[in-house]
């Protein structure tokens, strides 16, 4: 069944339609990719569905309910968790800080409890020790007390998608998760995408130039080009699709 | 025409031509820099002291055996390139450091302040040394300068410093704008105001332009302050006390348009001067009110179209009401 | 030379400054909301007590005369002497509505700070600062103009020696600054705290993991604000006379140089910070008094603080003492995964519930 589902979305930068007229569907449980030359508007539609950009046309459907009106926090809370192009981790706080940061219905958060620690302290080892044992699934446990702003750029990757992971996402929208990755590091990251897949159930919407990586862990790939969806369907139609050729020869 | 209108019109005019002239000092840099100058309103001051200082410390009329409105010229172009040189030092020891480490915006305001504080408390030291040592009472002072004769036209009495003042902003914004628009330096300005990476890739040399930017705010905001103490009077906070209505004046322009600066100078001189007495006249307000006059200015812009007047775009306002 | 006074007098002052320091350092250390107008909080905080306190002894009294009239004060001054607990039920009031008062005015405050931009921002709380002290200078009924409040009382009153009265003065502002660093401390060194750096390093990505950040921003400033309304109470009652020139927009530049030079996101560090800060504003006044230099020092001091604070900016913006990661257990976590399991063996056993 759908877990997203787009109808008409359309999104307009002055004259220009970074989204034009999108619609597409997205299997829960699936690993779906979306691919296009640079420019062709896919970060623009993820920043779309995640609330950060509101749409000028269209609709926005998860898990069944309308989540266009609503904000970027309150889509997050449904389930829906966004990793971006150019890793946004909170430079001022460590590793594990900021694997600390999602995890909904914290007491410590509030204002009122925060100032008194034993009522949080246990949730906070709780969630200390899942961060841990994720970093350390992501291989990066060794850099959990580094502040965020001192490691290597993959490592930010991998702390942005452990991050992403904290929160119990039902759905994780991934922008080039394995940009600037070396390519055995970029085959393990896809390998573990697989496996929360196929353990927990987790949709993924993948963002990716790395076709040949990508191509082979994907059940189902959409084309973007200008704004639009030109072509869908499972990787092995799309490459033989002369119509995505194009599109990426052409620019 | 009623005595009552035509002195607070003048005086709208007077004040709007030198808020013109000393907000446009501070849009250029804030093109360049990207960030509120807080310590601009002390190059007022500056100039300020040091035509006091050739007007009355060591009065230039009594070294140059010239016409008496000669010297004041001559006092006036002093004053604009010293105060002119003061606003390139500050940048190359201080804002220029700190753009270079890549300060965040908030530190650099804070610098400004700091650069501000520094300046004013310098002058009230450079004041006081006059009182012990000197025996002058600078602390608020009218610089001796000579600009002419009242002219009577049509019953309007104008003074010779209305008459300098908006000569001198029509002069300087022609210049000005000549120089943006005409001038390979000023095109290279523009370039680097409107994407400094752009036009350095482009072979502009950014650190000369920068310089001149600030030697050219400098002066007119210097020059600007000669003439503004003539009117109100030379204090150490002069500066200070005029800041908030040029950053109005500015804001209106968006901090980055030259015309709406200009247009924002006017305004604020009408506002503060022809309506506020307007205000008093028939609403009892009272004339301390002024600075808030400002203010208002400032949150109205802020509130309605923070870009200023620049941001302004007539297309879509008029789309909006036909829609309705 | 009287050591013992100019070491409480300087002590208050420092007390007092603290709390604007260690509330900037909440706003704008862990939260990152820069706030260019914390004179005004301050001064709202002052302003309430003074008015309220003077008004309110008025009314009790039947007295029909404001509070601006120098007859008045002396009925007050009069009143507090006859009446040996009024002054402290007062002093109660005002901490109580000062807070209140500039908490409300915070809150305020943070709609625009949501809108605008840091520049736009700073502009406008810097000039609302100078808006604040005209409008209560021109404003005549408010605060009695130019003139400013007097008669606000002391509350040890009743007390006629002059240095217990001040000592214990002293001990009241010490046990309110204990407290709120330690509220300080324990915000920060929480989830709360985690939240509050989230939204200063990444406002997009704390939105985008959940965090509603306007709601945040508003009680930070909310409680920033009333922490400086409580330390402007603290001033009107230590000077009994408040005048709206005291309240300009160097003392907001003065806190935010306390809360750089110790350390921004260090509460510690803004401890040192604000000492070494009053100690050179009291320090040069004491040198005034003690050498003899034909120029006034308060000048020179001005022009030394800008200078530090500009040397320290450009060479260490971090401040003497930098940001610390978080004191949460999420610290230990990872450095060694036996953290004293034994001790919260069995309120974690409960929760086991995670994955």
């Amino acid at each position: 069944m759908k877990i997203l589902e787009l109808k008409n979305i359309s999104k307009y930068f002055g004259g220009i339609r970074a989204v034009d007229n999108v619609s597409l569907k997205v299997n829960e449980g699936s690993i779906t990719g979306l691919i296009g030359p640079n420019g062709s508007g896919k970060s623009t539609l993820f920043h779309v569905i995640m609330g950060i950009l509101k749409q000028d046309r269209g609709e926005i459907f998860f898990m069944g309910n309308r989540i266009d009106d609503l904000s970027p926090y309150d889509r997050f809370r449904k389930g829906l968790v966004m990793t971006f192009q150019n890793p946004r981790l909170f430079y001022g706080m460590t590793v594990l800080e900021n694997s600390l940061v999602p995890p909904k219905n914290q007491l410590g958060e509030k204002i009122w409890w925060a100032p008194f620690k034993f009522k949080w302290i246990a949730q906070e080892l709780g969630f200390a020790k899942k961060a841990y044992k994720i970093l350390d699934f992501l291989n990066i446990s060794r850099i959990s007390q580094n502040f965020a702003s001192n490691i290597s750029g993959g490592q930010m990757k991998l702390s942005e998608i452990s991050r992403a992971l904290m929160a119990e996402p039902k759905m994780l929208l991934l922008d080039e998760p394995a940009a600037g990755v070396a390519p055995k590091l970029a085959r393990d990251i896809f390998k573990h995408i697989v496996e929360l897949r196929n353990e927990y159930g987790l949709t993924f919407f993948i963002i990716e130039h790395r076709l040949e990586i990508l191509f082979d862990y994907v059940d189902w790939v959409y084309v973007m080009h200008r704004g639009k969806i030109i072509s869908s369907g499972r990787p092995d139609n799309i490459v033989k699709d002369s119509s995505v050729l194009e599109a990426y020869l052409g620019e | 025409m009623d005595m009552d209108i035509i002195i607070p019109l003048l005086n709208s005019i007077l004040t709007g031509s030198l808020y013109s002239l000393m907000a446009l000092g501070l849009t250029l840099t804030y093109s360049i820099i990207r960030f509120p100058n807080f310590a601009h309103g002390e190059f007022i001051t500056i100039g300020a002291y040091i035509a006091v200082l050739f007007s009355i410390i060591i009065p230039l009329s009594s070294i140059l055996n010239l016409h008496p409105i000669l010297t004041s010229i001559i006092i006036l172009i002093i004053s604009a390139i010293i105060t002119g040189i003061c606003a390139v030092v500050t940048h190359l020891i201080i804002y220029r450091p700190l753009i270079n480490r890549g300060s965040k915006l908030v530190y650099l305001m804070i610098a400004s302040l700091a650069v501000s504080i520094i300046i004013r408390y310098l002058i009230y030291i450079f004041v006081d040394i006059g009182r012990t040592f000197y025996k002058l009472y600078l602390f608020n002072i009218l610089p001796k300068m000579y600009f002419g004769e009242t002219i009577k036209i049509a019953g309007f009495s104008l003074t010779p410093l209305f008459q300098v003042s908006v000569f001198a902003t029509i002069l300087l914004v022609f210049l000005l704008q000549l120089l943006l628009t005409k001038t390979k330096l000023g095109k290279a300005m523009r370039a680097v105001a409107n994407n400094s990476q752009l036009a350095a890739i482009s072979g502009i040399d950014i650190s000369r332009i920068t310089m001149l930017a600030w030697f050219i705010s400098g002066s007119l905001t210097g020059l600007a302050g000669v003439l503004w103490a003539n009117y109100v009077w030379a204090t150490p906070t002069v500066g200070q006390k005029a800041l908030l209505s040029i950053f109005a004046a500015s804001i209106i322009g968006g901090l980055t348009s030259f015309s709406g600066t200009v247009i924002g100078g006017y305004i604020l001189g009408f506002s503060e001067n022809l309506l506020l007495s307007f205000l008093n006249q028939w609403f009892n307000v009272s004339l301390s009110y002024k600075p808030m006059v400002s203010f208002m200015i400032v949150v109205i812009v802020l509130i309605t179209s923070p870009k200023g007047i620049a941001g302004i775009n007539l297309r879509k306002i008029i789309l909006k009401i036909r829609k309705r | 030379m009287d050591i013992v006074g100019f070491a409480i007098s300087f002590l208050t002052f420092y007390g007092i400054y603290l709390l604007l320091s260690l509330s900037l350092n909440l706003e704008y250390g862990f939260a990152g909301q820069p706030n260019f107008g914390k004179v005004v909080f301050y001064g709202i905080g002052a302003f309430t007590a003074g008015i309220l306190t003077t008004r309110i002894t008025l009314y009790l009294f039947g007295i029909h005369l404001s509070p601006c009239d120098l007859q008045a004060r002396i009925m007050l001054k009069h009143i507090y002497d006859e009446n040996p607990f009024l002054p402290l039920l007062l002093f109660i009031l005002s901490i109580i509505s000062a807070a209140i008062v500039s908490g409300i005015f915070g809150y305020l405050a943070s709609k625009p700070a949501l809108r605008l931009r840091e520049d736009f921002l700073g502009i406008t709380l810097l000039s609302f600062g100078e808006i604040f002290r005209i409008f209560i200078r021109t404003y005549y009924p408010l605060a009695c103009g130019p003139y400013g409040i007097g008669g606000i009382p002391h509350p040890f009153n009743f007390i006629d020696n002059y240095r217990l009265k001040a000592a214990l003065y002293l001990s009241i502002i010490a046990g309110i600054d204990v407290f709120v660093f330690i509220l300080c401390e324990r915000l920060a060194n929480s989830p709360y705290g985690r939240t509050l750096k989230a939204i200063r390093d990444d406002e997009l990505a704390a939105m985008s993991l959940g965090k509603v950040v306007h709601n945040i921003k508003g009680e930070v400033l909310i409680i920033g604000s009333a922490i400086s309304g409580i330390a402007g109470a603290l001033y009107s009652h230590y000077t009994s006379y408040i005048s709206p020139d005291d309240f300009i927009p160097v003392v907001t530049f003065t806190a935010w140089t306390m809360v750089i030079l110790g350390g921004t996101a260090n509460n510690f560090g803004v401890v040192i910070g604000t000492l070494i800060m009053a100690l050179i504003d009291r320090a040069t006044a004491l040198l005034s008094q003690v050498v003899e230099i034909p120029l006034e020092i308060n000048y020179l001091r001005w022009v030394f603080a800008g200078i530090l604070i500009l040397l320290f900016l450009i060479y260490r913006p971090q401040g003497i003492f930098p940001e610390k990661p978080l004191k949460t257990p999420a610290l230990k976590v990872g450095k060694n995964e036996d953290i004293g399991a034994k001790k919260y063996f069995k309120i974690f056993w409960r929760n086991k519930g995670s994955r």
